[in-house]
C-alpha cells in the first residue's frame, strides 16, 4: 500500500473522528490532523480531502459554514452532526472487530494448530 | 438512509446545474495559503514556500474532477449530453429522422391498434374453465355445400353412452330460440337457447347469482325452469339481484328462474336465456308429429363435448364416426361422419382466424420496418465512419461510442413508439367504427394497459432491432479503422449484410402481399355476387302476431298486409318466413323427396342435400322485385285447398334437374307437413335467381312454398315504397298494434340497411387488408429504395473505373442490376415459399378463391421487382452521369 492510495472509506473515518476530537475545524486543520496523527500518509495531495468532505456532507454526516480562520480569512468550518457522531461509533466499532480478527488470525502461529 | 438523501441532492445538483465549484476554488485557495504560511514559518523563501505548497495540495484539475464527481450525477450529464448531441445531429439529416420516426410510428400505430384486437377478441378470459378442451360437435350432411348438420337427441344419448374420449358431454340447441315472454299486456323477446342440465359443467360455466340446471330438471314432466344472461337480466329486471324464484310467463307456460350467468357468458353466441332440453322437446312432439326424443331424423341441435385429458379432438372425431356409422339409417340425410371444432373456433368463428393473420401480417410489416430501419441506420453509420474514427483516435472509447450511437438511434424509435401508441389510440375507435356490429365482444377492444405493456415490449424489440443490432456492428468498423481509409463497407461480408437486410424486406413484404391478394379477391368476388333482389325503397319489419292458432295467425296478416298496401306511397306489400340477412346465418333446412324417391328406399334420397325452406305470400317476389326467370310466381289462387306448389332457385333447379327446365317437375319438401302429418307433392311452377338469405358467403338451395300451403307462420313484412320506406315505419308499426296487440315487432329495418350491415364484414376486412398490404409495400419500397441507392453509391468508384475504361452504360447498368437484383430475387422465392407452403391456413377465411393464387404472385412479383429495379436504375444511373474522372476522386 503506497501512502497516496489511502482508501476512501478510511479517509472518511478518519476525517470523521478528527472531527469528534477538534471540533468545528477548516479542511487544513482536517488535513494537519490526520497528517501529524498517521505521520505522512496524506503528505502529497492534501485536495483530496476535499471530495470525501463534500461526499460526508451529502450524506449528512457533516455540516459545514463559512467562518474567519487563524489568519482574519474566510474559510469553511467542518463539524459533525448527530448522524455523523453515530456513524463514526458504528464504523469505529466495525474497524476495531476487524483488527481484533486480522490480529488474531495474523498471530497464530503453526504449533497453535496442532 | 444516507444513500437515497445523497442520490437526490446529486440529481439536484446535476438537474439544476447548480455546482459548488466556486467554494471548491475558495477553500482550495484558502488551505494553499495556510500551508503557505506553514512553510513560510519553517523558514523558506515566498516562492519556494508557494511551490511546496501547491505540490502537497495536489493537482488543482484533478481535485477539481474527482469533487465534480462526488458532487453530481456525471452519468446523467453525460446522458444528457449524448442526448443534446443527438438531437443536434438528428436536425441536420431532417430526411433520415423523419423517415425513421414516420416508418416506425405508423408501423407501431398499426400493431397497437391490431394488438388491441387480440386483446379484446381472444386474450381476455371467457368465463368458463379451459375453453380449449371443449369441442363442438355436428354431424355431417350428404351433398349439401354446407357441411353441418344437426344431432338429435336420440343420437347424442347414443354417443354420451357409447364414447369413451369425452369427460362430460351435453346437448344444445343449434340456433337461438326466440323467447316471448309475457310483460303486463305486452310482450318482450330475447334470445336463448335449450340445453341439457350437464351444459354449465362441460363449460366449467357457473352462475353469477343463484345456481345452474339440475339432472331431475331436464327430464319429462319437470317443471320448467331458465337460467338468465347477464345483458337480459340487467335489461328487464334491473339487475334485481331477488330476481331467483320469481317466475315468467313464456308462450303460456310457466318458467322459474333459477339463476344469472356472469357478463361475457353467452353460449351459444347471442343466447341471453337457457332451459333444460328435455322438457323443451317434449311439447314439440304433439305439433311435429314426431317423438322429438327418439325419433332420429329430428335434429335440432349440436353437442358439445370436454375432451378428456390426453385425448385429441381428432381422436374423439374417429371414435364418434365409429359410432355413427353403426347407428340406424334415418329419414334425414346423414353422413358417415361427424364434424369435430374446438369451442373457441366455434365463438370467434371466423374473427378469431381473421384477427390473427391480421396479426401475423402487421407483425410482419413491423419486422420491414425494423429492416428498413437498421439499413437507414447502417448506412447512416458509415457515412459517419470518419468521424467515428477521429474519436477513436481522441481516446474515446469504443462502447463510448456505441452508447452514443445508440442513444441517437434510441431516442428516435422511443419517440417514434410515443407516437404510435398515440396514433393507434386515436386510430382505434376510427378502424372499430368501420367494423361490423355483429363482431362479438367488439366492446372489449380498447387500449388497456394489457396493451400499453405490449406497446414497450414493441418499442424495446425495435429499439434492439433498429439501435442495437446496428450500433455493434458499427463499433466493429471503428474496431478496424486502424487502417485508414478503408472502406469497411465494401467488403464482402457488409455488402452480404445489405443484400440479406434487403431480402428480408423483399420476403417479407411478398408474404403479406401473397395473403393480401386471395383475401382482396374474395372480398371482391362476394361485392360483385348478385343478391337476387333489389335493396333500394324496401322495408322489412319482423312481425310475430302472438297468436294461438294458425288461422289467425293467417287471418291477421291478411288484415296486416292489406291495410299496409292502402298506405299512401307503398308499390308492393309480401311477407315471408324469413327475409334475406334477417335471421343471421340461421334458416330452416328442409329434406325433401323426388319423384321416384321412397321414404322406404334409403338408396333412393341417400344423396339428397338440405334446401333452405322460404314461405311467402303472392306479393313476396314482386316487393323484392325477384326477377321471374321463368314460369310463375305465387298468386292469390294458390290456396290452402289448391294444387301445392312450389318456386326453386337457379342452384336448386341445377342440383334437382341438371340441364331440365325445373317448371312442371314434383317434389315433396319435408318443411311443408300439414297438420294432419302427411307431405303434399308439390308442382314447381317458377324458377328464381340464388338469394343468399343467410350471408353473403353462404350459398343454400332456396325452395319457396306459398304462406298459404304450409303449417310455418310468416314473420317478415316486406314493404316496397316510392319514396324513403323509413317514412312509413311509424304506420305499419301502428297498424301491427291495432291488428294483433300481442305481437313482437321488430328489426324495423330498410332492406339497404341489412344489405350493408351484411357486406360490413366484407368493407372491415377489405380496408383492413389494403390498408395493410399498402402500408407493407410502401415501407419495403423506401427501404429498398434507400439500400438499393446506397449499395450502388457504394460502388460508385468501381463503375466510374469500368466506364472510364470503356464500359458501355448499359453493359454497367445490367451489371448493378444483377448485383441488386439477385438479392430482391433471392427474398421475392423465399417469401413465395414461405406463403405457399402457409396459403392453406387461409382457405377458411375465402370465398369461392384457391388460397394460392398465381395473379398474385405475379402481380405482387412484379411491383417488389419494379421497386428494386427502379431504385438500382435511377441509383446507377446518376452515377454514369458523372463525369468518371469526378467521381473517382469524389471517393
Amino acid at each position: 500500500v503506497t501512502k497516496h492510495d489511502v482508501h476512501q472509506g478510511t479517509l472518511a473515518l478518519m476525517v470523521l473522528k478528527t472531527l469528534e476530537v477538534l471540533g468545528p475545524v477548516h479542511g487544513y486543520g482536517i488535513a494537519r490532523r490526520i497528517e501529524q496523527i498517521s505521520g505522512d500518509l496524506l503528505a502529497v495531495n492534501q485536495g483530496t480531502l476535499y471530495p470525501v468532505l463534500l461526499k460526508l456532507e451529502q450524506e449528512g454526516a457533516i455540516a459545514s459554514d463559512w467562518g474567519t480562520s487563524e489568519n482574519n480569512r474566510r474559510a469553511r468550518f467542518y463539524q459533525l452532526t448527530a448522524a455523523g457522531r453515530r456513524r463514526l461509533r458504528a464504523e469505529a466499532q466495525q474497524w476495531a472487530r476487524t483488527t481484533a480478527l486480522m490480529d488474531r488470525f495474523l498471530a497464530v502461529k503453526t504449533e497453535d494448530l496442532a | 438512509m444516507k444513500g437515497p438523501r445523497r442520490f437526490v441532492r446529486r440529481l439536484s445538483a446535476s438537474l439544476l446545474g447548480r455546482g459548488n465549484e466556486q467554494r471548491l476554488q475558495e477553500e482550495l485557495e484558502e488551505h494553499l495559503a495556510l500551508l503557505t504560511d506553514e512553510y513560510l514559518r519553517a523558514g523558506l523563501p515566498r516562492a519556494k514556500a508557494r511551490r511546496q505548497a501547491a505540490i502537497k495540495l495536489g493537482i488543482g484539475h484533478a481535485i477539481t474532477e474527482a469533487y465534480r464527481d462526488q458532487e453530481r450525477l456525471r452519468w446523467l450529464e453525460d446522458f444528457a449530453r449524448h442526448v443534446r448531441l443527438g438531437i443536434r445531429r438528428l436536425r441536420h439529416t431532417p430526411l433520415f429522422t423523419l423517415a425513421v420516426f414516420g416508418t416506425l410510428a405508423v408501423t407501431i400505430a398499426a400493431n397497437t391498434v391490431v394488438f388491441s384486437a387480440v386483446n379484446g377478441l381472444l386474450l381476455r378470459p371467457l368465463p368458463m374453465v379451459a375453453p380449449a378442451d371443449v369441442v363442438v360437435i355436428a354431424e355431417t350432411a350428404i351433398g349439401g355445400r354446407q357441411g353441418s348438420k344437426e344431432v338429435s337427441y336420440r343420437d347424442y344419448l347414443d354417443w354420451r353412452q357409447q364414447s369413451h374420449a369425452f369427460e362430460a358431454m351435453a346437448i344444445v340447441s343449434s340456433t337461438n330460440i326466440s323467447f316471448v315472454a309475457d310483460v303486463g299486456q305486452k310482450v318482450m323477446r330475447f334470445q336463448g337457447s335449450s340445453v341439457s342440465a350437464s351444459f354449465f359443467d362441460v363449460l366449467g360455466a357457473r352462475a353469477a347469482i343463484g345456481r345452474t340446471f339440475r339432472a331431475h330438471e331436464d327430464v319429462p314432466g319437470a317443471s320448467r325452469v331458465i337460467i338468465l344472461g347477464d345483458a337480459l337480466w340487467r335489461r328487464q329486471f334491473g339487475a334485481d339481484s331477488n330476481v331467483i324464484g320469481r317466475r315468467l310467463v313464456i308462450g303460456g307456460e310457466t318458467f322459474q328462474i333459477v339463476g344469472v350467468m356472469p357478463p361475457d357468458f353467452s353460449y351459444p353466441v347471442g343466447a341471453e336465456a337457457w332451459t333444460p332440453v328435455v322438457p323443451a322437446l317434449l311439447p314439440m312432439t304433439k305439433r311435429f308429429k314426431v317423438d322429438t326424443l327418439s325419433a332420429r331424423h329430428f335434429g335440432l341441435h349440436t353437442v358439445l363435448g370436454r375432451l378428456r385429458h390426453g385425448v385429441s379432438a381428432e381422436q374423439a372425431r374417429a371414435e364418434l364416426d365409429l359410432i355413427v356409422r353403426r347407428l340406424p339409417e334415418t329419414t334425414h340425410s346423414r353422413g358417415p361422419a361427424v364434424i369435430v371444432n374446438g369451442l373457441l373456433d366455434e365463438i370467434y368463428g371466423p374473427t378469431r382466424r381473421g384477427v390473427l393473420l391480421l396479426f401475423a401480417m402487421v407483425g410482419l410489416v413491423l419486422l420491414i420496418a425494423c429492416a428498413n430501419v437498421s439499413s437507414l441506420v447502417l448506412a447512416r453509420a458509415s457515412a459517419l465512419t470518419g468521424a467515428f474514427a477521429v474519436k477513436a483516435a481522441l481516446g474515446g472509447h469504443r462502447w463510448q461510442l456505441m452508447i452514443e450511437w445508440i442513444i441517437e438511434i434510441a431516442m428516435l424509435t422511443v419517440a417514434a413508439g410515443i407516437a404510435g401508441v398515440w396514433l393507434g389510440w386515436i386510430l382505434l375507435p376510427l378502424v372499430l367504427s368501420l367494423a361490423p356490429s355483429s363482431m362479438p365482444r367488439l366492446e372489449n377492444i380498447r387500449v388497456d394497459p394489457t396493451v400499453l405493456v405490449f406497446a414497450v415490449g414493441l418499442c424495446v424489440l425495435v429499439t434492439f432491432l433498429c439501435a442495437v443490432l446496428p450500433a455493434l456492428k458499427i463499433s466493429e468498423r471503428v474496431a478496424r479503422v486502424a487502417i485508414w481509409r478503408e472502406r469497411t463497407d465494401r467488403t464482402p461480408a457488409s455488402v452480404r449484410g445489405r443484400g440479406m437486410l434487403s431480402a428480408i424486406q423483399v420476403a417479407f413484404a411478398a408474404v403479406v402481399l401473397s395473403a393480401a391478394g386471395p383475401l382482396v379477391r374474395s372480398v371482391d368476388q362476394l361485392r360483385h355476387w348478385p343478391l337476387g333482389f333489389e335493396s333500394a325503397h324496401v322495408l322489412t319489419v319482423n312481425v310475430e302476431p302472438q297468436l294461438p292458432t294458425l288461422a289467425e295467425h293467417r287471418q291477421a296478416y291478411e288484415i296486416l298486409l292489406a291495410r299496409i298496401a292502402a298506405l299512401p306511397g307503398v308499390e308492393a306489400v309480401g311477407a315471408t318466413l324469413v327475409g334475406p340477412f334477417t335471421r343471421g346465418r340461421f334458416g330452416l333446412d328442409s329434406g325433401y323427396l323426388l319423384e321416384g324417391q321412397r321414404i322406404e328406399i334409403p338408396d333412393s334420397w341417400k344423396n339428397n342435400t338440405n334446401l333452405n325452406f322460404v314461405a311467402v305470400t303472392p306479393g313476396y317476389f314482386e316487393t323484392m322485385r325477384i326477377p321471374l326467370l321463368a314460369g310463375r310466381f305465387f298468386s292469390t289462387a294458390d290456396t290452402e285447398r289448391a294444387q301445392t306448389v312450389a318456386v326453386v332457385s337457379e342452384s336448386t333447379a341445377n342440383r334437382l334437374w341438371p340441364n331440365q327446365s325445373p317448371i312442371g317437375k314434383r317434389i315433396s319438401v319435408a318443411s311443408s307437413v300439414t297438420a294432419t302429418g302427411e307431405y303434399p307433392v308439390q308442382t314447381v311452377v317458377g324458377l328464381v335467381p340464388d338469394i343468399p338469405y343467410r350471408g353473403l358467403d353462404e350459398r343454400h338451395f332456396d325452395i319457396y312454398v306459398p304462406a298459404t300451403q304450409t303449417q310455418h307462420r310468416v314473420a317478415y313484412v316486406v314493404v316496397r315504397t316510392a319514396g324513403d320506406p323509413l317514412a312509413i315505419a311509424g304506420l305499419v308499426v301502428g297498424i301491427v298494434g291495432d291488428v294483433a296487440r300481442r305481437s313482437v315487432v321488430e328489426q324495423v329495418r330498410t332492406l339497404d340497411a341489412l344489405v350493408s350491415d351484411a357486406f360490413a364484414p366484407i368493407r372491415f376486412t377489405m380496408v383492413l387488408l389494403v390498408g395493410l398490404a399498402t402500408l407493407s409495400v410502401i415501407v419495403a419500397a423506401a427501404g429498398l429504395y434507400a439500400l438499393t441507392a446506397y449499395s450502388v453509391s457504394q460502388n460508385a468508384r468501381e463503375l466510374a473505373v469500368r466506364l472510364a475504361l470503356g464500359g458501355t452504360e448499359a453493359r454497367i447498368m445490367s451489371m448493378v442490376l444483377w448485383r441488386v437484383g439477385r438479392f430482391a430475387l433471392a427474398g421475392l422465392v423465399a417469401g413465395f415459399l414461405v406463403s405457399a407452403i402457409l396459403a392453406d391456413r387461409l382457405s377458411p377465411l375465402l370465398f369461392e378463391t384457391p388460397p394460392r393464387d398465381l395473379t398474385t404472385f405475379l402481380a405482387s412479383g412484379l411491383l417488389l421487382g419494379a421497386i428494386t429495379g427502379l431504385a438500382a436504375f435511377s441509383a446507377a444511373r446518376r452515377i454514369t452521369r458523372i463525369e468518371p474522372a469526378s467521381a473517382m476522386r469524389a471517393l
